[in-house]
């Protein structure tokens, strides 16, 4: 006890830190995202006292760390962004909303670190070396940011110009990729002995397409086979571009632009940012710049750029970032409404909309075809098609870059619900004569299609919780108990395991209406009972 | 920055230490540059630890133990300033700048470990104790040492007396293994000390049991020392330096640790000066927060706990502690109120 005789905790000051140190360049050495230290319980000894700490560079200097610091640097000093639409709520801490005007416009204020969208996805894009398209009006910052993301990869500022590709119509698969040496179009016999002058960004880490929708499409189907496969072909001549993350930026998506973009190369994108408008409270900051004559991509701090060892790093703990199974879970019950359509064909099958589709039908007539379904509720009745495959692994890619970048120890559910707009973007069609989109409430869903995707998920994982899930989930024992192998199972085992499927199946069809997650549901019933088939039969002819 | 430029400092025992091994010196001073340290301040800290290092010697350490000294010194010195972070709050420069010159012969003929362990110790405890007195008291229960043997055990029991009530049991376990001059010096207690003056503690001598019966007693009744006899308060409101933005609600203790709750408040979580463990992850706010306050007659701490499941207390929390003390929470004080019975 001091002379006052108040504990040492009592006195004013006594749980003061020591100011941050903030490096030169405008990054600071305090961790972006302080977590509190976990106390052990245990009594304490001398030993616990001098063991080594933690190294500080484990902080400061970690990847995901890094990733932040890179991204508050670009908020800071680089893209003037000052929207959080990534949010984040503290578990058991929501933060406060507030409704403002005529039609009660929610304005959230979160209780956790948030972000801004339009730095962080390319950024994650950077991570994972994905592909992002950048879409807004002029004059956003859409190159800007791409050029950001160029020097994060350690290229210099000249570099990263000079590589970037400019869009316009007479673009040219070998303006693009690489010119045929002359010499070799004269004297070689045969296409193989041509060889090509490769244009040097096929090789760079970071790829930007400047105003893709003003290619050509013949220039287009080319880029397709570059960003999807990672090589291009020239005169017979193939150059393989190793992974990297592109930026593609587009003034307009709804079919502006020179040129129509092709549908598969859309698909291939991984990622849609919206440069969001400009907030002209902070345009002191603007006149600062043009007042210092300030460029912030020649500024761009030494502390966060990437090394090649370092992006590849980076891609490799995002990879192995773990998707624990209840979040794995909710991502196929979402999934699963998406694609069912029950009236577009007989076979069980082929009740999808991908059927519809493929047969030129209208997926809205058909779905309308159906009665007694909750429309407002069914969450599938609200888009024109599934998911792919494609876009299921860029959801997940970007829920581990987002949980990564957290500095979380797994994917939450939280991290798939802030990226999954913007990767389902451009890959899932509203069917904008559907209920939802109709009244006060629906209306302005029509325009906001990152509302209407994280909306549907949500309704998705409230009925995810409604049914318990996670708590009874007969399909997951099944298809688990035959994953577990089926070695040693002897035939009396396996009919049981046939009579339990059959007994599923058989409650469904006396009870339950049939949608999406059922009907998914159902045809993994069906495999199970035709792989238990399958082997009670190979069982019976090897006794 | 090179060697030559501190020669140019007053004459002195680390003048013609820089100067006699200039190679070295210039070799350290260009790899700090090279690793970002700005010349301004290389020369500052140099400054520093020249001044330290001057003292060190004219108190009489030995040349071959200055050498050794100087050498880890000015690694540790480089290092701080290449990482930026060479500043009087930063616990290096504080126990390269402070600590050593009072410690210097006890930190040995070879530095580096024990130099180390005053860093790490230093900075895992900033913050939670009066960092000025434990290092006084860490001088004074090392004076006369040659050798680091009773350093950790010194640096122990002088941060328990500085108010790090969480190495409580550490300390008086260390204790017994400490000589009595050590431990008197660590634990502030002297022979024939000042009763008006409660931080210097009178004991009888060392045949009536000294300091080793005075932490004998208090291992027993946590809240005896000599010349305190209270109250005290332990906690409250965090503008002021302590846990709490609510008033807190006692609910139970053991003698040692005490059982508090308070009202969720908008600060509390992210925004608020404890990280708190949320008691539900499932969106709901909930109405409380717990904390376990541990606190004896040197210090306190306040660490927010997850509720408890199934009550409003821990199974080692009762309702009402026996012991010498009461402890008791008022409406209208953000302190727990500490009286002997």
């Amino acid at each position: 006890m001091n002379e006052s005789g108040a504990p040492r905790s009592n006195r004013v000051g006594a749980r003061v830190s020591p100011p941050p140190a903030v490096a030169p360049e405008g990054l600071s050495a305090a961790p972006t995202l302080p977590t509190a230290s976990s106390e052990d319980r245990r009594e304490l000894s001398v030993d616990d006292l001098f063991a080594p700490l933690a190294p500080e560079s484990a902080g400061p200097t970690g990847l995901d760390e890094k990733l932040r610091q890179a991204y508050f640097w670009i908020v800071n000093h680089a893209i003037i962004s000052p929207h959080y639409d990534i949010e984040f709520e503290r578990p058991g801490a929501a933060g406060r909303s507030f409704a403002l005007g005529d039609s009660a416009a929610e304005l959230r204020l979160p209780s956790a670190q948030s972000y801004s969208s339009f730095v962080l996805l390319p950024l994650l894009t950077f991570a994972v070396r994905g592909r992002c398209l950048l879409l807004g009006g002029p004059g956003r910052g859409k190159t800007a940011s791409a050029v950001l993301m160029g020097i994060l990869a350690g290229y210099p500022i000249r570099e990263v110009r000079r590589a970037m590709q400019h869009g316009h119509p007479q673009l040219t698969v070998t303006d693009m990729f690489g010119t045929p040496l002359p010499k070799d179009l004269i004297s070689a016999d045969s296409l193989g002995e041509v060889d090509v002058a490769w244009r040097t960004w096929l090789g760079m880490r970071v790829k930007i397409v400047d105003e893709y929708n003003r290619i050509p499409t013949r220039t287009q189907s080319a880029l397709l086979t570059v960003l999807a496969d990672g090589y291009v072909e020239v005169y017979d001549q193939i150059y393989s571009t190793g992974s990297s993350a592109w930026y593609l930026t587009a003034n307009d998506d709804a079919g502006g632009g020179t040129y129509q973009v092709v549908e598969a190369l859309k698909d291939r994108i991984d990622v849609v940012a919206h440069a969001l408008p400009f907030n002209t409270r902070f345009l002191d900051q603007l006149v600062d710049r043009a007042a210092r004559r300030l460029r912030p991509e020649e500024q761009v701090p030494e502390g966060i750029v990437f090394t090649e060892a370092e992006h590849d790093a980076l891609d490799a703990a995002i990879r192995a970032m773990p998707l624990p199974a209840d979040v794995r879970r909710r991502i196929e019950f979402f999934a699963a409404q998406l694609e069912f359509l029950e009236r577009a064909g007989v076979q069980f099958e082929y009740r999808t909309k991908d059927t519809a589709r493929l047969a030129g039908a209208d997926v809205h007539q058909i779905a309308a075809q159906d009665t007694g379904r909750d429309r407002l509720s069914d969450v599938g009745t609200s888009a024109l098609n599934g998911l792919s495959v494609r876009s299921l692994q860029s959801l997940i890619s970007y829920s581990k870059a987002m949980a990564f970048f957290r500095g979380r120890p797994e994917v939450g559910i939280e991290d798939v619900r802030a990226v999954l707009p913007f990767v389902l973007h451009d890959k899932i069609n509203p069917d904008l004569r559907a209920g939802v989109f109709d009244g006060d409430d629906g209306a302005p869903l029509r325009t906001d299609r990152i509302s209407w995707l994280r909306g549907i998920f949500d309704d998705a994982c409230a009925q995810y919780d409604t049914l318990d899930r996670d708590g009874s989930d007969s399909v997951g024992e099944i298809l688990d108990e035959l994953h577990a192998g089926l070695d040693g199972v002897d035939a009396a085992s396996v009919r049981v395991r046939l009579a339990r499927i059959e007994r599923v199946l058989d409650s469904w069809s006396m009870a339950r209406k049939l949608y999406g997650h059922l009907y998914d549901d159902a045809l993994a019933l069906k495999y199970a009972h035709q792989r238990y088939t399958n082997y009670l039969t190979w069982l019976s002819s090897n006794p | 920055m090179r060697a030559v430029e501190v020669a140019a400092q007053p004459g002195g025992a680390w003048r013609a230490w820089a100067v006699g091994r200039r190679a070295h010196v210039d070799d350290v001073l260009a790899r700090a540059q090279a690793a970002g340290a700005a010349r301004a301040d290389l020369h500052g800290a140099l400054w520093g630890i020249g001044v330290m290092l001057d003292g060190v010697a004219t108190a009489g350490l030995p040349a071959g133990r200055f050498d050794a000294l100087a050498e880890e010194v000015l690694a540790r010195a480089a290092a701080r300033v290449s990482a930026h972070r060479w500043h009087p709050h930063d616990p290096t420069t504080a126990v390269l700048l402070d600590w050593v010159p009072r410690l210097a012969p006890a930190l040995g003929p070879e530095p580096a470990a024990a130099l180390t362990d005053l860093i790490t110790a230093v900075t895992r405890l900033r913050g939670t104790v009066d960092v000025v007195r434990w290092r006084d008291l860490v001088g004074v229960a090392m004076a006369g040492a040659t050798d680091p043997t009773h350093l950790r055990g010194a640096v122990t029991v002088a941060a328990w007396r500085c108010g790090a009530v969480g190495w409580r049991a550490a300390a008086l376990t260390v204790a017994a293994d400490l000589p009595e001059h050590v431990l008197g010096g660590a634990a502030r207690l002297r022979q024939g000390g000042s009763a008006a003056a409660p931080w210097e503690a009178p004991v009888g001598p060392a045949a009536d049991g000294g300091a080793r019966s005075v932490l004998a007693r208090n291992a027993q009744d946590p809240w005896w020392w000599p010349g305190l006899t209270g109250p005290w308060r332990i906690g409250g409101f965090r503008g002021f330096g302590g846990p709490w933005v609510r008033i807190p609600e006692l609910l139970g203790g053991d003698g040692l640790r005490w059982w508090v709750r308070t009202e969720s408040a908008p600060t509390d979580g992210a925004a608020g000066a404890d990280d708190i463990e949320p008691a539900d992850s499932h969106g709901d706010v909930p109405p409380y927060r717990y904390w376990e306050v541990r606190a004896d007659i040197h210090g306190s701490r306040a660490v927010p706990r997850p509720a408890p499941a199934g009550g409003d207390r821990p199974a080692w929390a009762a309702p009402s502690p026996s012991g010498a003390v009461a402890v008791r929470a008022h409406e209208h004080s953000y302190y727990l109120h500490v009286t002997r019975r």
